[in-house]
Formats: structure tokens, C-alpha cells, sequence
């Protein structure tokens, strides 16, 4: 008993420091109280300062935050459910796999935020800026994104399935990847945007600024893309089986190794582009114009085209007076893809 | 009695202490972050020892994994998109199914990686090692940029690449047969001793490029740009060059037996003596990017072909002399 008794004596000893351990690690755990402290918040926070406040896991489920200040702050986790952002400041924010579900983010600063694995279903964001933000695979279909600044946000893998964008600013957009079947993209600044092996079937593109886009290997078969501006745009490899190109812009387009049989090209300006092992069986290249006419700022500036290894067939309407070039051959004598 | 409970209150106490004081240490010396799996979004996770990690059908979306050494790791049914892996040490790990969306893996290791049904569309390879990998179990590239990348010995036999993107890679002894390359960026690559069977090269860029042993049996290479190109050796026999630009290519020794060469262009033309005009038409980095040193040792002038092995069957595109062919 006693040899029982002086080994618990140390035990004894220990209990002070063990306590105070416990307690650090106890006031360390159940964290301060909620920065968003004030006078009757929440539920009601319009315009509350928490500038870089800690709010991770917090429950804010139908919180009113409009015009609140959230700059920086840590909201991983947080159950934005339903919350109303309207305004906020939500600049270099962390909402890392946030419930932002049916949350209103109307008009919100979410500048340099990474949203990574938000949950945004029937969610708001119209006319918000989401400049330089992160929505890596985010799911945005449904939701309203009308009048938003999306310049060079990552939308690597997002879903974009029938969002409509229309006239969306989207400049230097990372979209690899990203799902935007029967997107509306009428008249969409993409100037200079990522949109790597992107699906963009049934897309409607019509008038969209596409200069410099980086579309190698997207899916864009029967998407229209009358009159849009293509140019310096590299589309080799892409999928675009019956799309509407009329009148399109292609200075210096890359479709090497692009499907473009049943693609309506006519109209186009095809200076320099590059068609090199492109399928053009059914292709209507109807008054388009291969080489620049003499003397123009486009004679100076682009080459002829490149048609190294195309496949045509006897649908394939060629501009008046063209001939294909000996490496061309017939979808016949190519044989199978 | 309060001896006998005491000590037992104390023993609770003085275990809850060392579980607090363990959880305490082993955070700092913990391989992985709190909570991390399952939630690995955004993970900061770079340069850490993650060697054998199950992460299988973790989220790791846009986490930070540079440098990082994932050598053996499970990451099957991992969701990696939009991470980034740049130089991460990836030897031997399983990423079977995982789905690297535009991941960023510039400069990472491969080697012996088991790659079944994995999504790398979009994703960026530029000097990525993946030497001896398998590519050929539906593996998506598309879209992918492979600049440099090292494919030595890599297997890519019967793959769609169309318009594949591996400028300046090194794909010495890979096997690409039937592979459908047509339209590819493949200049200034290394592809010497590769087999190239039956592939389907039409109207790609080969500038530069080192095909110098390799077997391009029955390959079509109809409008294919090969400006400066060495095929020393080559077996061309019964492929078609129809239409392509042969400028300054070396053929010396190649077998051209039933090659279909209608068409096509050995001669430098006024076209290939301003150099401008060549760089402006082949809009190639490997020429943009050429000293005027290096580019008077290119001597690009007309195709050479001493050596070249022919026969009846051989469609020149002008009559060639035998003298030619032979000198």
C-alpha cells in the first residue's frame, strides 16, 4: 500500500502543470467567442467589420450579412445556408468547402477568395467580382451569374452546364477541363482565357472575343461560333463536328489535327490558319478567303494557310478556284480514323 | 475509499494529459495536417514526406504538393484537379482512376506511376519525367501539354493524341504505333529508334526533330513540316510523305522502299533562304528561339539522300537521279 501510495505521489505532483495544460489546450480548442459579437448579430450582421476574423465551421445558416466586411477572413467550412451576402467584402476570403447553397452573394467582393469545393447550389452572384477567385470543380449550374467579372478566376473542372454568360467578362478565365455544354457565351470576352479539353458542346458562342485562346482539344462540335473573333487561337486537336463558324474570324487559328467535318467555315478570313491533318469531310469553306488580298494591314501581318495532311471528301465545298493540296487526301483513301 | 478513487481520477487525468500532450506533438510532427484526410482541399501540403499515403478517393483539389514526395502513394479515385504537383515525386504511385484536371505537374517524377482510366485533361507535363509509362489504358491527355516532357521508352501504342503537344520531348525508343498523331506539335523532339508503325502523322510539325533509326513503316506523314529534321537511317518503307516539306532533312541511309514521296519538297527554295519568312511560316519556338550560329549549322538547304536505299515502287516527287541518290 504504501509503495502503492509514493507512486501516486508524483502523480500527484504532475496534476498541477496538467491542469494548466489541460486548460490551454481546452481554451485552445473551444476557440474565443464568435468575432461577429454585436448587438443582436447574428442573425442580423448588415455591415459588420470582421476583417480577417476566424469563422471556420461557424454555422451562419440565414445569417444577414449584407454590406459586411469579411475581408480575408477564414470561413473554411463555415454553413453559409441561405445567407445573405449582398454587398459584402469577401476579398482574399477562404471559403474552402463552404455551404453556400442557396446563399445571395448579389454584387459581392469576392476578389482573390478561394471557393474550392463550395457547395453553390441555387446560389447568387450577380454582378459579383470574382477576379483572380478559385472554383476549382465547383458546380455552378443554376446558379445566377449575370453581369459578373470572372477575369482570370480558375474555374479548372467547374460545371457550367446551361449557366448563362451571356457578355460575360471571362478574360485570362482558367476553364481546363471545365464543363460549359449549351452555355450561353453570346458576345463573352475569353480573350486569352485556358479552356484546355474543355466540353463546349452545343455552346452558343456567336460574336465572342476568343483572340489568343488556348482551346486544344475542347469539345465544340455543333457549337456556334458565327463571327466570333478566333484569332491566334489554338483549337488543335478540338472536336468541332458541326459547328457554325460562318463569317468567324480565323487569322492565324491553329485546328491542327481538328475535326471539322459538317463545320460551316464560310465567310471566314483564313489567314495563316493552320490546318495541317484537320478533317474537313463536308466542311463548306464557301467564300473564304485563304490569303489576304494585296496591300492590306493583313497581307503585311499573315501568311497563307496551312493545309499539310488534310482529309476531305466530295461534300467538302472548297472557295471558288481553290484546289487541294497534294498531301490532302479523300476520307477514302485515308480510310478508317 | 478516496485512496481507491483517487488514484484512478488521477490515472484518467493523467492519460487524458498525455493524449493532449501527444495530439499536441504529433500535430508538429505529423506527415499530414489536422483533418487531412478527408479534407485535403487546398491542403497545403508541399514538401512533405507523403511516401506509401493512402489517399485513395481523397479530395486534394487545388492543394499544394510541390515538391512533395508522394513515392508508392495510393492516390486511386483521387481528385487532384487543379493541383499543384510541380516537381512532386510521384515513382511508383497508383493513380488509377484519379482525376488530375488541369494539375499542374511541371517537372514531376513518373517513373513506374500506374496510370489506368486517369483524367489528365488539360493538365500541364512540361519536363515532367515519365519514362517507361504505360499511356495506353485510357488515359486522357486532352488538351494536355507535354513540352519537353521525358518519354523515353514510354508505351503509346494504338493511343488518340490528336494534336499531340510534346514540342522538344524526348520520346527516344517509345512506342508509338498506330498511334493517331496527326496535327501534333512534335518539333525539336527526340524520336530516335522509335516505333512509329502504321502511325498517323499527317500535317505534323516535326522541325528539328531526331527520327534518326526510327521505324516509320506504312506511317503517314502526308503534309508533315520536317524542316531540318534527321532521319538517318529510317525505315520509311511503304509510308507516304505526300506533300511534305523535306527542306534541309537528312535521309542519308533511310530506307524509302515503296515510299510515296508525290510532292514533296527537297529542295530549298527562295522560301527557305530568308530566314524570316521561314520562321514566320513554321511559327516554331525551336527556330524562333535559334542563334544564327546554330541556325547556319542547321544548313538548311536542299534534302539529303546519299545512301538511301529505293526501288520501283518509289514515288519521287521529280525525277531524282540515281547519281543523286547514290553520291
Amino acid at each position: 500500500m504504501t509503495s502503492a501510495g509514493s507512486g501516486l505521489r508524483p502523480g500527484v505532483r504532475l496534476s498541477g502543470p496538467l491542469a494548466t495544460v489541460l486548460a490551454v489546450a481546452l481554451a485552445l480548442l473551444s476557440g474565443c467567442d464568435s468575432p461577429l459579437a454585436g448587438p443582436g448579430c447574428p442573425p442580423a450582421c448588415v455591415g459588420v467589420k470582421a476583417i480577417g476574423a476566424n469563422l471556420t465551421g461557424e454555422n451562419l445558416a440565414r445569417v444577414n450579412l449584407s454590406g459586411a466586411n469579411l475581408a480575408d477572413a477564414n470561413l473554411r467550412n463555415a454553413n453559409l445556408y441561405q445567407a445573405i451576402l449582398v454587398a459584402s467584402n469577401l476579398t482574399g476570403a477562404d471559403l474552402v468547402d463552404a455551404n453556400l447553397t442557396r446563399a445571395d452573394l448579389s454584387g459581392a467582393q469576392l476578389r482573390d477568395a478561394n471557393l474550392t469545393g463550395v457547395a453553390l447550389r441555387d446560389a447568387r452572384l450577380s454582378g459579383a467580382d470574382l477576379t483572380s477567385a478559385t472554383l476549382t470543380r465547383v458546380v455552378l449550374t443554376g446558379v445566377a451569374l449575370d453581369a459578373s467579372v470572372l477575369v482570370q478566376t480558375r474555374l479548372v473542372g467547374a460545371v457550367l452546364q446551361d449557366a448563362n454568360l451571356n457578355g460575360a467578362h471571362m478574360a485570362d478565365c482558367y476553364l481546363s477541363g471545365a464543363n460549359l455544354r449549351s452555355a450561353n457565351l453570346v458576345g463573352a470576352d475569353l480573350t486569352n482565357a485556358i479552356i484546355r479539353g474543355a466540353a463546349l458542346r452545343n455552346a452558343q458562342l456567336n460574336g465572342a472575343q476568343l483572340r489568343d485562346t488556348s482551346m486544344a482539344s475542347a469539345d465544340l462540335s455543333g457549337a456556334n461560333l458565327e463571327g466570333a473573333d478566333l484569332t491566334g487561337a489554338d483549337l488543335s486537336g478540338a472536336l468541332l463536328t458541326n459547328a457554325r463558324l460562318g463569317r468567324a474570324n480565323l487569322t492565324n487559328t491553329d485546328f491542327s489535327g481538328a475535326d471539322l467535318s459538317g463545320a460551316d467555315l464560310s465567310g471566314t478570313r483564313m489567314y495563316g490558319t493552320i490546318l495541317n491533318g484537320a478533317y474537313l469531310q463536308g466542311a463548306t469553306m464557301l467564300g473564304a478567303a485563304f490569303v489576304p488580298p494585296d496591300g492590306t494591314e493583313d497581307a503585311a501581318l499573315a501568311a497563307e494557310a496551312h493545309f499539310g495532311g488534310v482529309t476531305y471528301d466530295a461534300n467538302t465545298v472548297w472557295p471558288q478556284g481553290f484546289l487541294p493540296p497534294t498531301s490532302a487526301s479523300t476520307a477514302a483513301e485515308a480510310g478508317s480514323r | 475509499m478516496n485512496t481507491s478513487t483517487n488514484p484512478r481520477a488521477l490515472g484518467v487525468l493523467r492519460a487524458i494529459g498525455i493524449v493532449v500532450l501527444a495530439v499536441g506533438l504529433g500535430g508538429c510532427w505529423s506527415r499530414l495536417p489536422s483533418g487531412c484526410p478527408p479534407a485535403c482541399v487546398a491542403a497545403q501540403l508541399g514538401g512533405r514526406d507523403l511516401s506509401g499515403v493512402d489517399f485513395a478517393g481523397v479530395r486534394l483539389i487545388e492543394a499544394n504538393l510541390r515538391q512533395s514526395d508522394l513515392t508508392r502513394a495510393n492516390l486511386s479515385g483521387a481528385d487532384l484537379s487543379g493541383a499543384n504537383l510541380q516537381e512532386a515525386r510521384l515513382r511508383g504511385a497508383d493513380l488509377t482512376d484519379a482525376r488530375l484536371i488541369g494539375a499542374d505537374l511541371t517537372k514531376a517524377t513518373l517513373v513506374g506511376a500506374v496510370l489506368n482510366r486517369t483524367d489528365l485533361t488539360g493538365a500541364t507535363l512540361n519536363d515532367a519525367d515519365l519514362t517507361s509509362i504505360d499511356l495506353t489504358r485510357g488515359v486522357s491527355l486532352d488538351g494536355a501539354n507535354l513540352f519537353r516532357t521525358v518519354l523515353v521508352g514510354a508505351r503509346l501504342s494504338g493511343v488518340n493524341l490528336r494534336a499531340f503537344r510534346c514540342w522538344g520531348a524526348d520520346l527516344t525508343m517509345a512506342d508509338l504505333s498506330r498511334a493517331q498523331l496527326n496535327g501534333g506539335w512534335m518539333s525539336a523532339s527526340d524520336l530516335h529508334g522509335a516505333n512509329l508503325t502504321g502511325a498517323d502523322l499527317r500535317g505534323t510539325w516535326l522541325n528539328l526533330a531526331d527520327l534518326s533509326g526510327a521505324n516509320l513503316r506504312a506511317a503517314n506523314l502526308d503534309g508533315t513540316w520536317q524542316v531540318g529534321a534527321r532521319l538517318t537511317g529510317a525505315i520509311l518503307a511503304e509510308a507516304t510523305l505526300r506533300g511534305a516539306v523535306l527542306v534541309g532533312t537528312n535521309l542519308n541511309g533511310a530506307d524509302l522502299r515503296g515510299t510515296d514521296l508525290t510532292g514533296a519538297r527537297l529542295q530549298a527554295t527562295d522560301d527557305f533562304t530568308d530566314r524570316d519568312r521561314l520562321r514566320q511560316l513554321i511559327d516554331d519556338p525551336a527556330i524562333n528561339s535559334l542563334s544564327d550560329a546554330e541556325w547556319s549549322a542547321l544548313e538548311i538547304g536542299d534534302a539529303r539522300l546519299s545512301g538511301a536505299q529505293y526501288d520501283d515502287l518509289t514515288v519521287w516527287p521529280r525525277p531524282v537521279s540515281v547519281q543523286e541518290v547514290n553520291q
